[in-house]
């Protein structure tokens, strides 16, 4: 089994602090579904990971072996990130497709043409056409190709449903979840469509604000996130005990999400009523907090 | 292994490609000033063109040269790095398409001089290596340039030929007003043909080689982000 270890992950631009030491071990064989809000630092922590952006502090191994500018360690690494649609001519968006996609069959060396010419065709995507004349979609179905062609052992995408309708992003977790139960490859995706993205995530990571806020079982994480409602004085008995996030008071009326540490119940004999919530409501509970 | 070979196709049709720019280049400046040439009868035509081609494959050779070499920094540098190349490895395969593009000129202008066979093509084959030597000074203008377009953006490739072209121009006044001589040009008469071309190729060689390792410096921690 590999793992990619990351330690005290800095990242300073211009004396603005955006990733504050961040630890973090991915294990082969899993699906990472790494969430947060804009500017947190997924992408930032992304380019860190891949060698595709250094670190100001803080180290990124693989098995031991440093990742930064190691043609051994990235041959078994790829990262897909989201295209910018605003690409210049004078910079990648002046590639066709095509050769984009030729320079992916040389360079990564796991490459599977098959697959990629099957997910072209698919698609529909036009090869002769500029990156740069591109939809937002279809740079995401770019983005994709190389993702699940690369074959890569470990497989990052950064929001690569972006701009995707949703029967493309239906189709999206299909391909993935069929290449997953096909190869055990490791995937960390990241992305703003929570809810859609929660079933294919084993593990769900949260960063906010230059921090990793949690990485736990998708599933554990949610059997420990409840959302205790009723009225004001009855919620803040019933939580006495319990730390709270994102309270909501309307009239006497109060709502609270709580995680429970291991140990902890839910209370009981409290006149409040009890939910339970989903990977998103659990997000903007912990990542929402301060507006 | 396998991958190696799918990288030298990659880079051959680049190269290919290229050679093709710098062709079609030269042809278009040669018969641009061919036109006003006498015809007076097939083979003296045909030894005109083949004295006097290279001479243009070369200044396309150069424009072409000074273009890819900006475009390679520009567009496939972060291409590349992003499909897992380091970007030590990535600035040593520009740098090695660049010099291939130059070999590939100065081959086809010898072989188009050694068929000619004229006095002329004598004298071109002989001034082969200061082609080389201007060869390798664009290509490493256009690495310099290319590689801080790359790192500081066009600001950075305005400010860099602002500076160029401010410092010629206090030189070139310096020089003509008698106050400051660079070296007597006298010296360039006298110097043996074959030496004259090494010290050509030596300084280009000198100024590629500086580039490169400028290149690979700069771009040492460069961050990719399309």
């Amino acid at each position: 089994m590999s793992i990619l270890t990351g330690k005290g992950i800095t990242k300073v631009y211009g004396g603005n602090e955006v990733l504050h030491g961040i630890d973090l071990e991915l294990e082969s064989g899993k699906i990472y579904g790494l969430i947060g809000r804009n500017g947190a630092g997924k992408t930032t922590l992304l380019s860190i990971l891949t060698s595709h952006n250094s670190a100001t502090a803080g180290t990124v191994t693989f098995d031991g072996e440093p990742v930064w500018e190691n043609p051994k360690v990235l041959e078994h690494l790829c990262f897909a990130r989201e295209l910018n649609q605003m690409l210049g001519v004078s910079t990648t968006g002046a590639l066709k497709v095509k050769e984009y996609l030729r320079i992916a069959s040389v360079y990564l060396p796991h490459w599977n043409q098959e697959l990629a010419d099957r997910l072209i065709k698919e698609f529909g995507l036009e090869q002769k056409k500029r990156l740069n004349k591109l939809s937002k979609g279809m740079l995401s179905m770019v983005t994709i190709i190389v993702a699940l062609a690369s074959k890569a052992e470990f497989t990052f995408l950064d929001e690569p449903v972006a701009g995707l309708d949703v029967v493309a992003r239906e189709r999206f977790y299909q391909l993935l979840m069929e290449e997953y139960t096909q190869t055990g490859r490791t995937f960390v995706i990241s992305t703003h469509i929570i809810e859609e993205a929660a079933d294919v995530f084993e593990e769900v990571i949260m960063v906010d604000k230059g921090t990793v806020l949690l990485k736990e079982n998708t599933q554990d994480l949610l059997d420990r996130a409840y959302h205790i409602s009723g009225h004001k004085d009855e919620v803040e008995k019933a939580c006495s005990f319990l730390e709270t996030h994102h309270e909501e008071t309307l009239g006497r009326s109060k709502g609270v999400t709580v995680l429970l540490e291991p140990g902890q119940k839910l209370p009981e004999g409290c006149d409040i009523s009890i939910q339970k919530l989903n990977l998103q409501k659990v997000f903007v509970a912990l990542c929402g907090e301060g507006e | 292994m396998r991958s190696g070979w799918k990288a030298f196709r990659y880079w051959g049709n680049n190269w290919l490609e290229f050679m093709m720019y710098s062709l079609a280049a030269a042809l278009v400046m040669f018969l641009l000033e061919s036109t006003g040439m006498v015809n007076e009868g097939g083979n003296k035509f045909l030894q005109e063109v083949l004295d006097h081609f290279p001479y243009f494959l070369i200044a396309g050779g150069a424009i072409i040269l000074f273009m890819i070499g900006i475009s390679y920094f520009q567009v496939y540098f972060s291409v590349l790095v992003s499909m897992n190349c380091t970007r030590r490895s990535t600035v040593l395969r520009i740098l090695c398409s660049m010099v291939s593009l130059i070999l590939g000129i100065l081959a086809l202008c010898g072989v188009i001089w050694f068929i000619s066979g004229s006095e002329e093509a004598s004298q071109g084959l002989i001034w082969l290596p200061v082609a080389a030597g201007i060869l390798l000074s664009v290509a490493a203008s256009s690495i310099f340039l290319g590689t801080i377009m790359t790192r500081w953006g066009k600001i950075g490739a305005i400010i860099f030929v602002c500076i160029c072209l401010v410092g010629g121009f206090m030189l070139g006044v310096w020089m003509a007003t008698g106050e400051f001589e660079l070296f007597d040009g006298s010296f360039l008469q006298t110097m043996p043909g074959n030496l004259f071309g090494a010290v050509f190729v030596a300084l280009g060689f000198l100024m590629f080689v500086t580039a490169g390792i400028f290149s690979a410096v700069v771009l040492r921690k460069m961050e990719i982000r399309s």
